[in-house]
């Protein structure tokens, strides 16, 4: 295979990565702050997706105002799923959790489906398909905005955490919720957040997603599957490991892809993901627990 | 805690009302829609016949699995209207297969066992045929299969089953008549990893030899679950660059097919793409716009409607369906609501020779010969349990969100 199409694979795979990385960071601003593992946080990629497209296709609004509402959909989703789920089972054990999101997804995507039957949809572009050429290298306009995305949540997320108050106040909530309710934090209100911030995040990745290849009810379950594998891969809990892990996922997929027989394009970003952790199980930037980082 | 509730109602009340709103918007459901039994006859005197309908109702593939139902409620309404069979209404009885094999395997047991249905039509999902047919055949069932079979189980000459789709060898002949068309004689084939379309691909390359046109398939089949296909349209890439292919013949499921094109576009592979029957579905529309332009594929007359030639047999026939489907339904007849009328008259006109009796009814299918139906002219035989041949493909180009009718396969 020749330099540039290798080069080609690997915009493939950073932007499917940029992509893997948004859904895990989703995972990971819930689990920092509450230490749930939140299975419906593909649903929300899949909401956002969906949504825009009835808002733009048979609302008729216009681009920008279908995203932005769309957004604020799924972030009272995300938090009507805290509110009546997550919350009265924060005395549940972990196992109890996991269930209830598992089941908030299945409910959520059989909503879908019957809001929007299982066609596939898709959106158009943001600004145009036509592809920039580098050389024998092509790069769409939507990958760039995929990457940029990724990149600017990444940077929002770090901001937050590290330079507001409130960011403190999550990493408080985070590190000893006891305490930090003690000295007046609201640790609820401080995990609602949490969810309100991760759909978001979903929702953009959806949106953003569904610009490039069409989606339905169910695609949800996919992304979010490699989200999370992208969260583990780079370190469970860490902001930067999320889109680490995200675009290494991404990378080795399309490559394995490209080069071997495509068959074997999951199974071989498995056995990395195996391996990985084999040889280092705290992912590739080292797990941390809630709060840690 | 108090207010903590207060917003719980709040937002339970939007969820509510923005979920209101997007149901009301959604098209009018089909009145039919309950596996329960869904006709009560007009002829209530003579016991009714039982026909059961296994079908993909949830998950993924069900948006094309509700056209299979709403048609055959929709012929049972005719036939049962018009005095049913010899005064015996038709029952029909609707069953989920979810996509799965042995989900699949338990709604046919069900059907025959339980229900005591007298024939089965379905599914329209590939993979799932493999395992009823042994099903079908043990339980000594009538079962008029709407998806496309593929040489491993034509091979085992199954006495109950029969297909309403075209075997490989239809849609052979009509890639073969696109590509003699257009003059091509070297072309590319990429197809995804689905046994139907290998086998289509295996054909091709000999049937084409035979021709004088050579075609190179990618040696690696695509994945069908695959979401970005720059990988796979890469290696296309290298295969066009090496061989010099005048047109690419593509096996890649209808869903990844806008993916397909919108990618070879950007990686700038600039040739003209033939695809296959599956894709002559409108719900190609939603997923893809410019980059579907000057797509070639064979597909079921129906889309055609009005645009048929009047020496056409099936023209009067088509036209007749279509009217009533998409009056009743508000979708355009796709090619697999078309399927499932055809199995309904073929069940219901070996019904009228047979009686009710399982065996006899398999013989009266078989017997089948100049059946006119939507999809095709049926002539079963005892060696041909498919019926249908390449002159029962059309050709045509996408233009516009469009399928424009260029020919009928000859």
């Amino acid at each position: 295979m020749s330099a540039a199409n290798l080069l080609q694979l690997l915009v493939a795979g950073i932007t499917m990565g940029a992509v893997y990385g948004l859904v895990a960071l989703g995972f990971v601003t819930i689990y920092r702050c509450s230490g749930v593992v939140n299975f419906a946080q593909g649903e929300f990629v899949m909401l956002g997706a969906l949504l825009t497209v009835y808002l733009l296709k048979v609302a008729y609004l216009p681009y920008p105002a279908a995203a932005a509402v769309a957004v604020v959909i799924v972030v009272l989703v995300g938090v009507l799923v805290y509110q009546m789920v997550v919350a009265p089972l924060r005395q549940a054990s972990v196992l109890s959790l996991i269930m209830a999101t598992l089941g908030v997804s299945l409910f959520i995507q059989n909503d879908a489906l019957v809001a929007w039957s299982a066609r596939p949809a898709a959106l158009p572009p943001f600004s145009g398909d036509i592809p920039i050429r580098l050389g024998e290298v092509s790069v769409v306009p939507q990958s760039l905005w995929v990457i940029l995305m990724a990149a600017v949540v990444l940077v929002a997320l770090y901001l937050l955490n590290n330079r507001t108050l409130f960011g403190k106040k999550m990493t408080a909530t985070a590190t000893q919720p006891l305490a930090a309710g003690l000295v007046g934090i609201s640790t609820g209100s401080m995990i609602r957040w949490s969810f309100a911030i991760s759909a978001a995040v979903g929702a953009f990745a959806g949106l953003f997603l569904a610009a490039m290849v069409p989606m339905n009810f169910a695609s949800g379950t996919t992304f979010g599957l490699k989200g999370f594998v992208a969260a583990v891969l780079g370190g469970w809990g860490k902001s930067t490991g999320a889109v680490l892990g995200g675009l290494a996922l991404g990378i080795v997929e399309a490559f394995s892809a490209g080069l071997l027989p495509t068959g074997y394009k999951d199974a071989i970003a498995f056995l990395v993901l195996i391996l990985i952790l084999y040889y280092r199980p705290t992912g590739i930037l080292g797990a941390s627990l809630a709060g840690a980082e | 805690m108090r207010k903590q509730s207060r917003i719980t109602v709040i937002l339970a009340v939007l969820l509510g009302i923005s979920l209101l709103l997007s149901a009301c918007q959604s098209a009018p459901a089909p009145s039919a829609s309950s596996s329960k039994p869904e006709e009560k006859a007009k002829t209530e005197s003579k016991e009714p016949y039982k026909i059961g309908v296994l079908t993909t109702l949830t998950g993924p593939p069900a948006f094309v699995g509700n056209d299979i139902r709403d048609a055959a409620v929709l012929e049972v309404e005719r036939i049962n209207a018009a005095g049913g069979i010899d005064g015996h209404p038709i029952e029909l009885l609707v069953e989920d297969d979810g996509g799965d094999p042995s989900k699949a395997v338990t709604g046919l047991t069900k059907l025959i066992r339980q229900d005591k249905v007298l024939a089965v039509t379905g599914p329209f999902i590939g993979p799932l045929e493999a395992s009823l047919r042994p099903v079908a055949e043990r339980e000594q069932t009538p079962f008029v299969v709407i998806c496309p079979t593929i040489p491993e189980l034509r091979a085992k000459k199954d006495k109950y089953a029969f297909n309403i789709a075209q075997p490989e060898s239809a849609r052979v002949g009509a890639w073969l008549d696109i590509l003699k068309g257009n003059k091509y004689t070297k072309v590319a084939g990429i197809t995804s990893n689905d046994p139907v379309l290998l086998a289509s691909f295996k054909l091709l390359q000999t049937e084409a030899r035979a021709q004088g046109i050579e075609v190179i398939v990618l040696p690696d089949a695509v994945d069908p679950n695959a979401v970005d296909l720059t990988p796979e349209v890469t290696k296309l890439k290298e295969l066009v660059a090496r061989e010099k292919p005048q047109a690419v013949v593509s096996g890649v499921w209808p869903p990844s097919t806008p993916t397909l094109l919108k990618t070879m576009k950007q990686l700038g592979v600039e040739i003209p793409t033939i695809t296959y029957d599956a894709a002559a579905d409108p719900f190609l529309f939603a997923m893809g716009g410019d980059e579907l332009n000057g797509l070639l594929l064979p597909g079921g007359k129906v889309l055609a409607g009005e645009a048929l030639p009047d020496s056409e047999p099936q023209k009067a026939v088509i036209i007749d369906f279509k009217k009533r489907y998409e009056g009743k339904t508000g979708r355009p007849a796709s090619a697999l609501a078309g399927d499932s009328r055809d199995a309904i008259n073929i069940i219901a006109n070996a019904l009228k020779v047979a009686g009710p009796d399982k065996a006899k009814i398999r013989d009266a299918v078989e017997k089948t010969t100049n059946f006119v139906g939507v999809n095709g002219v049926y002539n079963y035989k005892p060696d041909d349990h498919e019926g249908v041949s390449k002159e029962s493909f059309a050709i045509y180009e996408v233009k516009d969100k469009k399928f424009v009718f260029l020919r009928v396969v000859k």
